[in-house]
């Protein structure tokens, strides 16, 4: 008896749980053809989130006072206050995506780049080499292959969140939002994970033949893979996973 | 306004915003749009003065019936659902000429692909892109939350033979 789609896919997205999550586990570790199907959700996943991300527009910054004003102006009904909070909110838009640092153009520069690597073959499913999925909560994410120079950059710390990177046999590096999104934009020689208002967990695989990679939360440096040497505040746990917490400030 | 939820209301937005906007911009392709219904979401929630059992659930029912709302009533809307749609993002200011040409091509084919999906798929795929759960895209789509998991693995299966179909597509 196989699994169906059903169960693939909450194992995938971590919605199932207790006696049930052990026993489609257990089934997986058991069956290849299932495993094969689960693995391969978990990469098509992947593929189509990344996909989407092509076309989203940077994220207007609004204020949730000003939202707050407006209602209550509205509802006052005064016209001069409406007037004065509709074109402070005009304003606020306006300079969100005219200010320099915004990150359209770096968007579409790296939409270039990200979806060169998809052109010859578009959306077809990354190549076997490609590390298994080992946690089942992949919501969004993006395999890259890395130069011999390669930074991963987190745009922001969060209210909340964990990145776990860990080193794999693979060919690629993954980046993988669990239970939350983000948007992953690809260059030549980086990853850059805009994770603003996210409270996502992430998970990174580093292939362990990768040259140097580096992994940063805006300008806090994580850890630094040279060759075999990994350096890092955080201390391996038996799986060889380096766990950070996205919360914290920037030194 | 009681001032425990004007903050809890802040915290919810913080919490929730960048995600619904990115949500609501993939299923309209217009940012405008997208960022006029997510605010007007975070309106509806602080008029009702009080925080919903499950804020997540609620926001993207709000949201998605606005976005039904506001695809019915305005003809904006319907010229935005239009094909040609997808011509109009080739007219963009291209960074470099080749790379950014394929890249607007393939920008084109995905956000013809979203189209052209059914509306439950493609509502189904941009909130669990979003890693929203079974429960809160059962509760916003009106479906069984039993066949959620079902329905996604059609979706993404109908998402990924739009994207190699379409007629435009570049053959490797």
């Amino acid at each position: 008896m196989h699994l169906e789609d059903e169960e693939i896919q909450r194992l995938l997205h971590g919605e199932v749980a207790g006696g049930a999550r052990t026993q489609a586990l257990a089934h997986l570790e058991g069956c290849s053809t299932c495993r094969q199907l689960f693995d391969e959700a978990g990469r098509d996943e992947v593929e189509i989130f990344a996909a989407l991300s092509r076309v989203d527009h940077p994220v207007p910054k609004v204020e949730p006072r000003l939202l707050m004003a407006r209602r209550s102006t509205a509802t006052a009904g005064g016209w001069k206050h409406k007037a004065a909070v509709i074109a402070l909110a005009l304003g606020g838009a306006g300079v969100a995506y005219a200010a320099p640092g915004s990150p359209l153009p770096g968007w579409i520069r790296s939409i270039g780049t990200a979806l060169t690597r998809h052109a010859a073959a578009p959306l077809a499913p990354p190549p076997p080499s490609a590390p298994p999925s080992t946690e089942p909560t992949a919501t969004g994410g993006i395999a890259v292959a890395p130069r011999d120079r390669f930074t991963i950059r987190f745009t922001s710390t969060q209210v909340r969140g964990t990145a776990t990177v860990k080193l794999t046999d693979g060919g690629d590096i993954v980046a993988r939002a669990l239970n939350g999104g983000a948007t992953f934009i690809t260059d030549v020689d980086r990853l850059t994970i805009s994770n603003e208002g996210s409270t996502a967990d992430y998970e990174i695989l580093v292939p362990r033949s990768a040259g140097v990679v580096e992994i940063r939360v805006g300008t806090r440096r994580l850890l630094i893979k040279r060759g075999r040497t990994v350096l890092s505040d955080a201390t391996a746990d038996s799986l060889g996973r380096y766990a950070f917490p996205m919360t914290r400030s920037e030194r | 306004m009681d001032t425990s939820f004007s903050d809890s209301f802040v915290d919810l937005f913080h919490e929730h915003f960048h995600r619904l906007f990115r949500y609501l911009d993939r299923l309209t392709g217009d940012p405008d749009l997208a960022s006029d219904l997510a605010q007007e979401t975070f309106l509806r929630l602080y008029a009702r003065g009080a925080q919903p059992d499950r804020p997540a659930a609620w926001l993207i029912t709000v949201a998605t019936n606005l976005f039904r709302n506001a695809r019915a009533k305005t003809a904006r809307r319907e010229r935005l659902l239009t094909p040609a749609r997808g011509e109009e993002l080739l007219a963009d200011p291209a960074p470099s000429p080749y790379d950014a040409a394929e890249s607007m091509e393939l920008r084109r084919r995905v956000r013809l692909t979203i189209d052209a999906l059914p509306e439950r798929d493609r509502c189904l795929l941009l909130l669990r892109a979003e890693g929203y759960g079974y429960r809160e895209i059962a509760a916003a789509l009106g479906l069984n939350e039993v066949s959620v998991g079902t329905l996604l693995a059609r979706a993404k299966r109908a998402f990924r033979e739009l994207y190699e179909e379409e007629p435009n597509a570049p053959r490797g």
